[in-house]
């Protein structure tokens, strides 16, 4: 047992100094209590900052390029754009890398309103409402679908996502009932696909999705 | 195939009163998690250990849950995971909520001879964890010594149903008619100095018999628990400076609510009450400082007292405007609330009093030890038999505070046995050292 005499206290454990003034101690050590933490695991953070830097980067280096080679800021306006979106997604993607259904649900979201401002910004050619927005729906609806199955997960893990998934399918109705869409057969697939998918899941899962959805808002 | 299994129920609950604020004020500094530890006589048994707390958790439901958000609260879910016994490998009171990721929300660990719970707050207060905890040692020298034990095994002294363990008490011993009219709030006393690297807490902790602190306290006439918070008070107070002795020192201290109203919860139900001294209009002598606490514990620790506080903080769950608001929006505001609260707050005191075990398991136990998170300093009491535990959490590097309060009990012919992680401003330089050391001692 260790001890320090400004203290007046005993000291268990192995220690250089008192715990209390750092002063000197005297005595015998005896087995430490408490383990040695190894500290600074990986930072999750790190990879989001890493990534941000390599985003600005480039975009410096567009700016400086097109500057130098045409006198102004031209293509490189385009380049920055698709350096943005890049950087969105992919953080977003490491911000949700360790639960797999809420990134896809995330990715989905960001994605198809990602390429509606795209479309919008490069003259309106309605290929973000045509193809992109019924599409990712059904690939995420069907990769929520079986990732579920495949990975074994239980209900409450998953219904939330196929639940806003299926909601997100009726998104490119509504932008054909509105006018916008001019090619519609992906449209038309994805309506009913959801329709179908939506009668499944409340006829045979009806009352897990009304917990699920109950427990999700209960105020 | 899905469609074919039959649907099954997983049952959920919400969060109890006091629960609500601890997800949303987590912060590296604060993990809201706290420690109970036992240590016994003999090192641990690992897989006994994870035997015992598997069969343990089972008589509390309210354990096996996962935290997850839903739009306007967190809520609790059922799950089936099972504890995983490991070597105490993290640092004292670690994070255990991580968002997204599906884990229990309690840890159990072992270091030699010792077994740690450490609890996330939402979950459970003190009394609801040392429950656990007590089971869980009890199922282990149950195994450990079965030869022993093999035709008597002594009883654990507490019954209660799951749906009494799972109650929410707070919601039974609502009140909407008595309530507290909002009091205006003064800035306390705080220690400002440099924290610790990476936001560790240390943990520092002093073990006396509790026999000789009961004398002692004796001679001021007063009770142990009034006898240690006035002393912490004063230890609190040799380290202001000049111009913050106008500002009291105010300790909150967190009462267990099922003394005054009767439940067998396992979940939280604690309120708070607080005591101040103000060194500026006072001689802030010891025996000054105990009457004046004395006085407001007196004043505080009635039934009437603790509903309306209780009922004043219900409110704030019932209120309409705060329960529609989406949850990124009730986190902000409610650390926003917590910084400011915390400004007319200089220390916590938890005392978790008195741990009883069958007297049969006297001979394998040594002490129980008690650590709670603080982002500021915190002082933490429980006993077991003759042995008081002192456990002092903090984040900040000095430890002058600690030295103080620990000083002035061996001043009072008090034995003290310190015990300490290594997260403290270590090894400083030699000079800085003693000149450190001998300007306390003129201090005192």
């Amino acid at each position: 047992m260790q001890q320090c005499g400004k203290c007046r206290i005993t000291v268990d454990g192995d220690k250089d100094r008192c715990p209390l003034c750092q002063g000197e101690l005297t005595g015998e050590p005896e087995p430490e209590m408490y383990p040695e933490i190894k500290e600074s695991r990986f930072e999750s953070s790190f990879l989001l900052r890493l990534i941000a830097f390599i985003a600005i980067s480039a975009a410096a280096v567009c700016v400086g390029t097109d500057f130098i080679i045409s006198g102004g800021i031209t293509w490189s306006l385009i380049c920055i754009g698709g350096i943005v979106c890049a950087w969105l997604t992919t953080s977003v993607g490491i911000t949700y890398r360790r639960r797999i259904l809420k990134n896809i649900t995330w990715e989905l979201i960001l994605i198809t309103s990602l390429s509606v401002i795209w479309d919008k910004f490069t003259g309106w050619h309605g290929w973000s409402v045509d193809f992109v927005l019924p599409c990712a729906s059904i690939c995420a609806v069907i990769s929520i679908f079986i990732i579920a199955k495949v990975l074994k997960m239980k209900s409450g893990e998953y219904l939330l996502y196929l639940i806003i998934g299926g909601f997100y399918g009726f998104l490119p109705l509504i932008c054909l009932i509105a006018g916008l869409t001019k090619i519609t057969y992906p449209t038309v697939i994805c309506t009913c696909l959801s329709f179908i998918f939506m009668a499944a899941l409340f006829l045979f899962r009806g009352k897990t999705t009304k917990d699920e959805m109950e427990r999700r808002f209960h105020l | 195939m899905m469609i074919l299994r039959r649907e099954m129920h997983t049952p959920w609950s919400r969060l109890d009163n006091a629960a609500k604020i601890f997800p949303s004020t987590v912060e590296r500094s604060d993990t809201r998690v706290f420690r109970f530890s036992c240590e016994l006589t003999d090192d641990i048994d690992p897989e006994l250990l994870q035997k015992a707390a598997e069969r343990a958790v089972e008589s509390y439901p309210n354990f096996s849950v996962v935290m997850k958000k839903g739009l306007f609260w967190y809520y609790l879910e059922s799950t089936d995971l099972k504890p995983v016994v490991t070597e105490e490998n993290t640092p004292v009171c670690a994070a255990i909520y991580e968002e997204d990721v599906r884990s229990l929300l309690y840890r159990v660990t072992y270091h030699k001879s010792r077994i740690n719970l450490e609890v996330f707050h939402v979950l459970a207060d003190g009394t609801g964890a040392l429950m656990l905890l007590k089971t869980i040692v009890y199922r282990y020298i149950i195994y450990r010594y079965a030869d022993l034990f093999d035709e008597d095994v002594p009883a654990l002294d507490n019954d209660g149903s799951f749906s009494q363990k799972n109650a929410d008490s707070f919601l039974k011993y609502y009140d909407k008619t008595k309530k507290q009219r909002s009091k205006k709030m003064m800035k306390a006393f705080r220690l400002h100095t440099e924290r610790l690297d990476n936001n560790r807490l240390s943990a520092i902790e002093g073990f006396s018999s509790v026999k000789s602190v009961i004398t002692a306290a004796h001679k001021y006439k007063t009770t142990l628990t009034v006898f240690l918070t006035a002393v912490y008070i004063k230890a609190l107070s040799m380290e202001m400076s000049l111009q913050s002795v106008r500002k009291p020192v105010v300790i909150n201290i967190p009462v267990n609510l099922r003394q005054f109203f009767p439940s067998e919860t396992a979940k939280n139900f604690f309120g708070m009450m607080s005591v101040q001294y103000n060194f500026s209009d006072r001689d802030g002598t010891l025996e000054d400082i105990i009457t004046q606490v004395s006085e407001q514990f007196k004043e505080q620790l009635t039934k009437d007292k603790l509903a309306i506080r209780m009922n004043s903080l219900a409110a704030l769950e019932h209120n309409f405007l705060v329960r529609i608001a989406p949850l990124p929006l009730k986190n902000r505001v409610l650390r926003i609330a917590r910084h400011i609260t915390v400004k007319s707050e200089t220390s916590v005191i938890s005392n978790v009093g008195r741990i009883q075990m069958p007297e049969e398991f006297d001979g394998f136990i040594k002490s129980f030890s008690v650590f709670v998170s603080t982002g500021n300093i915190q002082l933490n009491i429980c006993s077991f038999n003759d042995v008081l535990q002192m456990g002092i959490t903090s984040g900040y590097a000095s430890t002058d505070v600690q030295r103080n309060f620990f000083r002035l009990l061996t001043s009072q012919g008090i034995d003290v046995r310190i015990r300490s992680n290594d997260s403290y401003a270590e090894r400083p330089v030699k000079e800085e050292v003693s000149e450190e050391c001998s300007s306390a001692e003129n201090a005192e």
